[in-house]
């Protein structure tokens, strides 16, 4: 089942000088349950799409609908906070709040129960592979596969079905680029979310469901296994 | 939650929170104790522009000296001694030039003796008056060039106890002196001059000499011109033979005599037109003790009112509220009162009470004041003719109908004791300036601020101090708040585009941002405004200590010095200021603040966020 989908989205990003036309005419849709994978050259167009697709900004020609709701007319806001969650190349945890923290706050912007929140925050955690002593370390004292595997469980800490990932194992090993490779796949099959994952990796692109490779800011290839 | 989250992360970096706390708390404090003395400054400036008067005297410096001989029987020399000239005797108009920006004009006091044998004064019982009047008959036949010996049939006027008794008299300052013979009686107005001296007290005890002096008279028309007398050039003493009383020369004795019994029924009365020109008030050596000052509109309307000494006021069990008749008899356009009559009761005159048809001035005006104040004095730096004359009465110049012009037995330049006006406090230099461009060399003028300039140079000292100290606290406020807001606000970019990824409302993200700096921006220029409204609270407090002290007396009215009170309710103007300083600093960060967060929310989250290797 289609739970996000674009149609003829176009845009093009304005300078005081030029205008620069970053995606034209991308039309896909993107189910539950599966993994895709976007691929291309920088300057592709696809951490545009992703933002498009994260409710940052909206199209300006096409529409992008969510759940066959058109973007444009429903609370982006609320959008973010409740269907979407997104994983960053850089990890991109709050600096000052401990990792249990970093996971919980999702869950408190919800509304949940701070007790409740730290309880599933630490499940979450011990799900993606952290141990309890580092529950309560700074980012900073952890690793990068840590941190990512913590972001990874700040991400499944919202309930929205969409998760959306900017080149996820960039900053990581091979042996933690394969955990969390393992745990995005998991989150789509088990979770039933739609993974959306920009990448230059090959090995994350031949692990997805579907790839889309984009060239010069339009779809160019839509390869299923 | 996000207000929490906030204040979490702003004390999970302590160090810098606890060191923007503690720089905000001082430049809050600097700003505040700027203020407060700026202000306070302000206000001490008009206080003491109320409270203290600026008064210039003047006085005529003589053209020349000139040196006279007399005649010293004891040295049986010529004394030399000294005496001014003046060409002109300036008018006080003379003050009245473009620019001269008075509050009170110039004015040249003469003062009026009224006769008031209905009131005890102080020189009532001054009876043993130095000078009598005497009809004396020498023991032997002698010329009076040294002191011979006199018997003394009868006093006119003065020291009844010298009647039958014996003194020595010498015509001290004539070469020449007539012989006088023992058969005969003379007439003579005496006065002490000096010791015994020649052969003629052998081995007698030195004591004192008589010497007589001729009773001239000096009365003076209203222009200053002196009227002639009518005995041309008369003797220092007459023989009495049958009918000499009936001689103009007889007469002159009889009226002098008559003259001199008013004199101790007399008190000075002074008309000014503001009793801060009167120096002993304006120095603080008289001040009111009871009742209140002449007002202003009562000095320029000339109304019947008048300020008495408390030494008459007891002498005559009157208060405030009673009323004194006068009786103007003479009038002296030369000095201040205190030179005639002193505060215990002794007299000096250096004319006599006559006027030039030799008689006893009659009373030209009579009045009653009602008592608007009395007055007491203090032991000041004042003497002589800078202090009050004994139950010297103050009234309205205006209300003497016949000033300056009846009975003028004296008549003079301008003197610092009787010539003063009042100019704006601070503006000396300016006065002085303009004045310099008259071309007026021969007139000295002193002037009286009680210390203002000094004053208000430490003020404007402390303003300045104060200006400072603003300038600095809001400088580095300002430099605070910019570097602050970079470290707690504009280094900020990424978290708030991952909050914003997360779907937090850029609202609920201002407030994420803000939140936790906003408390302790709040704390810390409270405390620091409050720290500074303490310590500009202490300044205040010495300063007004010391103004206190140094306003005591300067005010004509000693109840216009501040009670203690008083002094509390002045101070607690500190604490408004304390509020609009933390006010000011807490609005300021927060419009630094809005405006940083402003500028980041305008980003677009997800291209910050998409760099690889960039950290926050």
């Amino acid at each position: 089942m289609e739970i996000i989908r674009a149609e003829h989205v176009s845009y093009e990003y304005r300078s005081k000088y030029q205008a620069t036309q970053a995606l034209s005419d991308v039309s896909c849709g993107f189910e539950t349950g599966l993994m895709y994978s976007i691929i291309g050259k920088s300057g592709s167009g696809k951490s545009t799409f992703l933002s498009l697709l994260a409710g940052m900004e909206l199209p300006a020609l096409g529409r992008i609908l969510v759940e066959d709701k058109d973007m444009s007319l429903i609370n982006r806001d609320e959008y973010r906070m409740k269907k979407v969650s997104i994983v960053y190349q850089a990890f991109h945890l709050f600096p000052l709040l401990t990792a249990v923290e970093n996971v919980m706050f999702p869950m408190e912007l919800q509304g949940k129960n701070r007790r409740k929140a730290k309880k599933e925050a630490e499940e979450l955690l011990l799900s993606v592979g952290m141990t309890e002593e580092t529950f309560q370390k700074y980012p900073a004292m952890l690793s990068g596969g840590q941190q990512q595997r913590c972001a990874i469980a700040r991400a499944m800490s919202s309930e929205g079905q969409i998760l959306l990932a900017d080149e996820p194992t960039g900053n990581l090993d091979s042996e933690n680029e394969k955990i969390i490779i393992d745990l995005m796949k998991k989150m789509a099959q088990e979770e039933k979310k739609a993974v959306i994952i920009v990448t230059h990796n090959e090995i994350v692109a031949d692990a997805s469901d579907v790839v889309l490779r984009m060239q010069d800011g339009r779809l160019f290839e839509v390869r299923t296994k | 939650m996000i207000v929490r989250n906030s204040i979490r992360q702003m004390f999970r970096t302590p160090v810098k929170t606890f060191v923007f706390l503690l720089l905000i708390i001082c430049s809050g404090a600097l700003l505040t104790v700027g203020a407060n003395l700026w202000l306070r400054s302000n206000q001490n400036l008009k206080e003491y522009e109320a409270s203290f008067f600026t008064i210039g005297t003047v006085e005529q410096k003589p053209v020349s000296i000139r040196q006279d001989t007399e005649w010293d029987a004891g040295r049986r020399d010529y004394e030399i001694f000294q005496s001014p000239q003046y060409d002109y005797i300036y008018p006080v108009s003379i003050l009245q030039f473009e620019g001269a920006d008075y509050i009170r004009g110039p004015e040249k006091r003469s003062y009026y003796a009224s006769y008031a044998p209905e009131y005890r004064l102080v020189c009532s019982d001054n009876a043993d008056f130095w000078v009598v009047i005497a009809e004396f008959s020498p023991v032997e036949d002698c010329i009076p060039n040294e002191s011979v010996q006199v018997h003394v049939t009868r006093i006119l006027s003065g020291d009844k106890n010298l009647e039958d008794n014996y003194v020595w008299f010498c015509d001290h300052t004539n070469e020449n002196p007539l012989p006088l013979s023992k058969d005969k009686t003379y007439v003579a107005q005496l006065g002490f001059i000096g010791e015994t001296h020649g052969g003629h007290i052998g081995n007698a005890i030195r004591t004192l000499e008589y010497a007589p002096s001729p009773l001239e008279t000096s009365q003076y028309t209203e222009d200053g011109e002196m009227m002639e007398d009518i005995l041309m050039e008369p003797s220092a003493y007459y023989e009495v033979v049958p009918g000499f009383y009936q001689s103009e020369e007889g007469k002159r004795y009889l009226n002098y005599a008559d003259g001199q019994s008013l004199t101790g029924k007399t008190f000075p009365v002074t008309g000014t037109g503001a009793t801060m020109l009167l120096i002993p008030f304006q120095r603080g050596d008289a001040y009111i003790c009871e009742g209140n000052d002449i007002s202003q509109e009562e000095y320029e309307a000339g109304e019947k009112v008048c300020l008495i000494s408390q030494t008459f006021a007891q002498n005559n069990n009157l208060s405030v509220g009673d009323v004194v008749h006068t009786a103007l008899y003479y009038t002296n356009a030369k000095d201040a009162a205190s030179r005639n009559y002193g505060l215990n009761g002794e007299q000096g005159f250096s004319f006599n009470i006559l006027n030039a048809d030799g008689e006893v001035p009659e009373v030209f005006e009579e009045n009653t004041y009602k008592i608007v104040g009395i007055y007491d004095t203090v032991l000041g730096e004042s003497f002589g003719n800078y202090q009050m004359a004994g139950d010297e009465m103050i009234v309205p110049m205006n209300s003497i109908q016949n000033r300056d012009c009846c009975n003028i037995l004296a008549y003079g330049p301008m003197k610092g004791s009787t010539t003063s006006f009042q100019i704006p406090n601070g503006s000396i230099d300016k006065f002085m300036e303009k004045w310099e461009k008259q071309g007026i060399p021969d007139l000295d003028i002193t002037f009286y601020d009680r210390g203002y300039s000094e004053l208000k140079s430490g003020i404007i000292q402390m303003k300045s101090m104060s200006i400072l100290l603003c300038g600095v606290g809001l400088s580095i406020s300002i430099f605070l708040l910019l570097l602050f807001n970079h470290l707690f606000i504009a280094k900020q970019k990424k978290r708030i585009a991952v909050e914003r990824c997360m779907g937090v409302s850029k609202g609920n993200c201002r407030m994420s941002l803000t939140a936790g700096m906003f408390m302790i921006l709040l704390t810390g220029s409270l405390l620091g405004c409050a720290l500074g409204g303490v310590f500009a609270d202490g300044i205040s407090r010495e300063d007004f200590r010391q103004t206190g002290y140094d306003m005591t007396y300067s005010n004509v009215n000693v109840s216009d010095v501040k009670s203690d009170f008083e002094v509390k309710q002045d101070i607690s103007m500190a604490f408004p200021v304390f509020g609009l300083c933390a006010l000011f600093l807490v609005a300021m960060g927060t419009g630094i603040m809005v405006y940083n967060t402003n500028q980041i929310l305008r980003l677009e989250p997800m291209a910050l966020l998409s760099g690889a290797n960039d950290k926050e």
